[in-house]
């Protein structure tokens, strides 16, 4: 369980050396250089929304079905901050009759599909849901409604070859929530977004306080981690600036992206050549999680929905601890 | 033509899902509207009568009946009702920001045509309410879902009306989701796997062995399934049935709606992400007299106490079981509208006087949603002829939308 600090970066190859986090902020703003190689071809998306409604935005009660987007998604290759990191519990599933348009339900079903489960937190109203939303749905929606408890959205990507389930989390930002409901949904989080509202100082405040929570629920800084300060299409009212986020990201480990779920294009939103932005932060730490060598692979317990198990299960179940260390390191 | 129009008003009830016979259905609505009336005009109410109506097929059946029976379910006295929120009510509250937050984003829960203007009062008045029953009870905190709930009987009641029954849903039924943490909160939601424990083994052993939790059914249960269902209609129905219902009984409810997807749960990968996703996910055409038939039996087969036993929950008081009966006993005694106006009148306060006749008009003006306007016409345009000056130009706006969109007051009927 004990994974090198940032000082001891070693990479794996997957991961640009010697990149700080200011040239990660510098690639997405285009201050920098390459928008890195990027393997992710989008062979289709999917979304759906958990709560019937929560927050599924435009269109409470139905389903979106992939809008086939095609082309190359702008995912940088990140500075390694850890990279003797085993991604456990990964969850390999067979079958995915839940999810229209994904691909297991087209003509490629692939064996089993990775899913690499990343948990989305930040203050009330940052624009959590509407992040997750451009990503798995691919557009921003019309109408959020708060966030009860938790919602689920999912998209397959392809990254290298592989076809992977990417599953956001996305969690109430009131605070009376978190302390008995959100637990539940840190267990086998493969990695975590920090959500700040660059219009709202206040949300900036709050992020050492999300960032204890993490602790707390055993996520420590060897899971990947990443800090976006949203809402930067509205130029003229920010609070945060660039600079303040980008010492705190620093101090903290972690890479920063300022970008718009609403115009993620937009000059303001920091964007990548013409690739969607937002796209580009998932897509990112994707990568990131992909590149990490799942040595444990757990299934889902009982499994009696047609999963495969490959591997021993490392997945003590009731206990929230598992699976971030790393045996190896 | 004649036909379609029938089929169109009764769509509106959310009654005759599967065709039955009209003819049936309006002998057994007449029935029911008699009924309800009669236990109306009882002296003491028939609150009995009231509760068994609200829960059986149909529900109450129309808005303005709502706004007859609602009050009598929480015993509310319509004739000395709060007044409205005074301009100072925003003025420091530590739940302001949420509750502005989360009110300006909640427009699906209005009727789909109405204009931004007359939307953006409703939500300023929404704001209000929520602020004035938090202000008048200090030890309730505001949780996000509690907006649902407040626009579902600010709708229905108007303003005042809607505060006053806030306040005591909120003192009541909700007061558990009202905690400091949600700790109680999650204790009640504890009681939702013993239930299925009872019903189906099999079902409840996936569940647990998929270690979904019970988050699913949270927004469920503290909005009383206001935030997932998109049809008001199906809303109200179930309004219905948990005003005159123990504080349980969304729980109940939930059971119910689980073991109605029993097939499709256990053919679900036993994995939490999938079992969640396929459960929070409300089906939106559940045939709801059916589930709320199932729950009742399943509450009078399974109580609360006898699963607290079971399942080793006492540990933990909840306010919302405890109060339950004091509050029940509290509703058997009220006196009918007409004499409770005799009463409020005979003690000559010009200001309640004055809050009868804005309560009436208030309650003229949210209507029922999609129903063509029709014969209630008429009784609306009175109303905002009897509008008294100090109601400005904005509630008129409102009392014009309504008149587009359409109250569904079935004057007919009486
Ligand atoms: N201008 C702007 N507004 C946004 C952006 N992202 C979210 N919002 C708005 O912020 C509000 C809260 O968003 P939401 O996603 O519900 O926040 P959450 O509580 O963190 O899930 C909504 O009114 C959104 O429309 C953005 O990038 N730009
Ligand atoms: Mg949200």
């Amino acid at each position: 369980m004990n994974c090198i600090s940032r000082e001891e970066t070693c990479t794996d190859g997957t991961w640009l050396h010697g990149l700080t986090a200011v040239d990660w902020e510098g690639l997405f703003r285009g201050k920098h250089r390459e928008c890195s190689d990027s393997s992710g071809t989008f062979r289709e998306r999917s979304d759906f929304t958990v709560s019937q409604s929560g927050d599924d935005p435009a269109q409470a009660h139905s389903r979106f079905p992939g809008s086939a987007r095609l082309g190359p998604a702008a995912a940088p290759r990140p500075v390694c901050r850890c990279v003797c990191v085993c991604v456990c519990g990964m969850a390999v599933s067979g079958s995915s009759v839940e999810f229209p348009g994904s691909l297991t339900s087209s003509s490629l079903p692939p064996p089993r599909t990775r899913i690499f489960k990343i948990i989305v937190i930040g203050d009330s109203g940052v624009g959590k849901t509407c992040l997750t939303y451009r990503f798995c749905a691919g557009k921003f929606p019309e109408k959020t409604e708060a966030t009860i408890g938790v919602d689920f959205r999912e998209r397959l990507v392809d990254i290298d070859g592989e076809s992977i389930k990417i599953q956001l989390w996305d969690t109430a930002g009131q605070e009376r929530f978190r302390k008995s409901m959100v637990q539940h949904y840190y267990r086998n989080v493969h990695a975590v977004v920090f959500v700040y509202d660059v219009t709202n100082a206040a949300s900036f405040r709050s992020l050492p306080a999300w960032i204890e929570e993490c602790k707390q629920h055993a996520l420590g800084t060897e899971v990947p981690r990443i800090l976006v300060g949203n809402k930067c299409d509205l130029q003229d009212s920010v609070q945060v600036g660039t600079d303040v986020a980008q010492q705190f990201a620093d101090a903290h480990s972690m890479p920063l992206f300022e970008t718009s779920a609403k115009n993620p294009n937009s000059p303001g939103g920091g964007s990548c050549g013409n690739s969607d932005h937002v796209e580009a932060i998932f897509m990112t730490v994707a990568h990131k999680l992909k590149s990490q060598k799942p040595l444990v692979l757990s299934q889902p317990p009982g499994g009696s929905g047609g999963t495969i198990n490959l591997s021993r299960v490392m997945n003590d179940r009731g206990e929230g601890n598992t699976g971030w260390g790393c045996s190896s390191c | 033509m004649k036909r379609l129009k029938k089929k169109k008003q009764n769509a509106g009830f959310g009654v005759n899902e599967n065709g039955a016979s009209t003819r049936e259905q309006d002998y057994g609505r007449k029935q029911k509207l008699a009924e309800i009336h009669q236990a109306l005009i009882s002296d003491p109410v028939d609150i009995e009568t009231l509760r068994r109506t609200a829960a059986s097929k149909g529900g109450l059946l129309t808005d303005e009946l709502r706004r007859k029976v609602w009050p009598k379910l929480l015993n509310i006295n319509v004739y000395d009702l709060p007044h409205k929120p005074g301009r100072n009510v925003r003025e420091d509250h530590k739940d302001y920001n949420q509750v502005v937050l989360d009110v300006r984003r909640s427009m699906k829960r209005f009727p789909k045509g109405m204009p931004a203007l007359e939307r953006t009062v409703l939500q300023d008045q929404l704001i209000d309410i929520i602020l004035q029953v938090l202000k008048r009870n200090p030890q309730l905190h505001y949780y996000q879902g509690y907006h649902d709930v407040a626009v579902t009987l600010l709708l229905v009641a108007g303003e005042r009306m809607a505060i006053a029954m806030l306040d005591t849903l909120s003192k009541f039924h909700l007061r558990d989701f009202m905690d400091p943490t949600m700790d109680s909160t999650k204790h009640i939601l504890n009681y939702l796997m013993p239930i299925l424990e009872q019903v189906d083994p099999e079902l409840h052993d996936f569940m647990i062995r998929s270690e979904v939790g019970t988050i699913f059914a949270l927004s469920w249960l503290i909005t009383w399934y206001g935030h997932v269902l998109s049809e008001f209609k199906h809303t109200l129905r179930l309004y219905d049935f948990f005003l005159a219902s123990h504080p349980l009984m969304p729980i109940y409810l939930a059971a119910t709606i689980v073991l109605h997807r029993e097939k499709e749960v256990k053919q679900t990968e036993c994995d939490m992400a999938m079992v969640h996703h396929l459960l929070s996910r409300i089906p939106q055409d559940l045939p709801y007299d059916l589930l709320i038939a199932q729950s009742l039996q399943l509450f009078s087969q399974y109580p609360p106490s006898l699963l607290a036993k079971r399942a080793a929950l006492q540990s933990r008081k909840s306010l919302s079981i405890s109060t339950f009966h004091a509050f029940q006993l509290s509703t058997l005694h009220q006196r009918p509208d007409s004499v409770l106006q005799r009463l409020t009148k005979a003690q000559g306060s010009t200001t309640s006087r004055h809050a009868s006749q804005r309560s009436g008009l208030e309650a003229a003006l949210p209507g029922g949603r999609g129903q063509l306007w029709g014969k209630g016409n008429r009784m609306v345009k009175m109303a905002v002829w009897g509008l008294s000056a100090t109601l400005g130009a904005a509630v008129f706006a409102v009392a014009q939308t309504a008149m587009d969109w359409g109250p569904d007051m079935l004057l007919q009927l009486f």
